[in-house]
């Protein structure tokens, strides 16, 4: 016997380590008789091989192909040749598992055995970590399509930024081989990296399609917002002036729609705070609304206040800031109308002298008058 | 001939053989059996040997734990085994002696009827 002290190498501990996983098919009480000690015996081996030649360059123990040692023991033990009987469903999968690891282990090998195989893989596994993070991506994409009820990929609200942040580091610690608390998860996480390896393509089309049509969408979404709020033969209104029954204009009036809906000349008075209009000379003033209505929605109260093209601010950005403290009255139109006439009381039909009038004071007022033929009804006043 | 395949067939007896006197564990039996003359006897082939010849009850276990290193599984004959040993001494003798007569003194041929040969 030798006395000689020596530590078990890591190659044996791998190789011991590759015997059990060979054997792994059999009863665990099996693969421990059979192997227990198998370190300590391959160590003292490999002492008795240096010893013996000692001073040859290279006197490592060369340990053979574990699988056909795992073979050999179980042979000369008399027990079952792998893949003899398959009795059990756990033990197809237990050899399957097996005969994987072999072969991967075997194509790694041979990948490793030229110089250039060996750069390519050494890369590709640096790169492991991107593919962890696509992995929890993917599975996040596909539980959004079946589960979420949304066709989206990438996530739109908070609540799934955290499902998916939540793939990802399961996905990644999966990768590192942690949180798999039970036997059988390290084959469903095989079963899930190989889905996900095949419907990588598919999410990668859907979110390029989705991409596309995001920025469709905002553009389409971007035209009604610049849409007028109130328009008249398809013209935009951007103020409106109201006469009383003499002529006079009206200040602060208060307009609704038949549905009883503030008459607004913007789309959303509630987050609107200018309307661009362009005064005759081409400059941009904005109408603004008036403060008398309590939110900033007063929008609908007549005649809206103007702040003139000198008096914005276009110091901050572009499209300039108007101050309600600039806003001065708009320039009314007319500074007075053709006050409207007494109606004949009812049940005094005289078509003659009903109808004499009605085209000089129906007329008038109503059919938008440009402004010199307005100023002649009332010089006649 | 390749004496691995002789050695499959008497392996149980090689290992009965090397530990009747001296209860041992397994690297050190393969060392004794290579000691021996059994240079090619498989370390594998002799863990596997001694599991089954513990399984059929031929021989018995214990475990000696060792300074600094991992523990040892010593293996040592019972009366089964001695017994077993013996049975398998008293075949192999005989077996022995018969294929050394046949490799000595050659049969002489046994002559063969011949197809149609009707005398």
């Amino acid at each position: 016997m030798s006395d000689t002290t020596t530590t078990t190498t890591k190659p044996i501990r791998d190789f011991a380590l590759a015997v059990r996983a060979a054997l792994s098919d059999l009863p665990a009480d099996d693969v421990d008789d059979l192997t227990d000690g198998l370190e300590a015996d391959l160590t003292e081996q490999a002492a008795d091989f240096g010893d013996a030649d000692a001073g040859v360059a290279a006197p490592d123990l060369e340990l053979g192909d574990p699988v056909a040692y795992a073979d050999e023991l179980r042979g000369a033990a008399g027990l079952p040749v792998r893949g003899a009987t398959p009795t059990l469903r756990m033990s197809v999968l237990h050899r399957l598992r097996a005969r994987a690891g072999v072969v991967c282990a075997g194509a790694a090998r041979r990948i490793r055995s030229t110089a250039a195989g060996a750069a390519v893989l050494d890369f590709l596994l640096v790169l492991r970590p991107l593919w962890w993070v696509l992995r929890g991506w993917v599975v996040y994409a596909v539980a959004e399509i079946f589960l979420g009820g949304a066709i989206s990929t990438v996530p739109t609200d908070p609540v799934r930024w955290l499902v998916l942040g939540s793939f990802v580091v399961l996905s990644v610690q999966w990768g590192r081989g942690r949180w798999l608390p039970w036997r059988w998860l390290p084959g469903f996480r095989t079963v899930v990296s190989v889905c996900a390896l095949l419907v990588l393509p598919l999410v990668l089309v859907l979110t390029a399609h989705q991409t596309v049509n995001a920025e469709a969408s905002a553009y389409v979404d971007s035209t009604p917002s610049s849409s007028p709020g109130l328009v008249q033969n398809g013209q935009e209104v951007t103020n409106v002036f109201a006469y009383d029954a003499n002529g006079q204009p009206l200040t602060d009036v208060q307009l609704f729609d038949q549905d009883g809906r503030a008459l607004n000349v913007v789309i959303d008075p509630a987050i609107t705070d200018h309307l661009l209009q362009f005064d005759a000379a081409g400059e941009q003033d904005m109408v603004v609304p008036s403060l008398l209505v309590p939110g900033g929605s007063g929008w609908n109260v007549y005649p809206l206040r103007l702040v003139a093209s000198a008096d914005i601010d276009y110091t901050y950005d572009y499209l300039g800031q108007a101050s309600q403290a600039d806003a001065t009255p708009a320039p009314l139109p007319f500074a007075q109308v053709r006050p409207l006439v007494d109606v004949p009381a009812a049940g005094e039909p005289s078509p003659a002298s009903s109808l004499a009038p009605s085209p000089a004071t129906t007329l008038a007022p109503t059919q938008s008058p440009e402004p010199a033929a307005s100023a002649a009804p009332v010089a006649e006043q | 001939m390749d004496t691995t395949q002789l050695l499959k067939g008497v392996l149980d007896m090689a290992v009965l053989a090397v530990i009747v006197d001296d209860d041992g564990y397994g690297y050190d039996i393969v060392r004794r059996l290579r000691a021996a003359g059994l240079d090619e006897v498989g370390d594998a082939s002799v863990y596997g040997t001694l599991r089954r010849l513990y399984s059929a009850g031929a021989l018995s276990s214990y475990v000696v734990p060792s300074d600094g290193g991992p523990h040892r599984k010593y293996y040592g004959m019972n009366a089964n085994g001695r017994a077993m040993l013996a049975e398998q001494r008293e075949n192999w003798t005989h077996f022995a002696d018969t294929l050394t007569r046949l490799l000595e003194q050659p049969q002489p041929s046994v002559p063969l009827l011949t197809i149609g040969d009707n005398s």
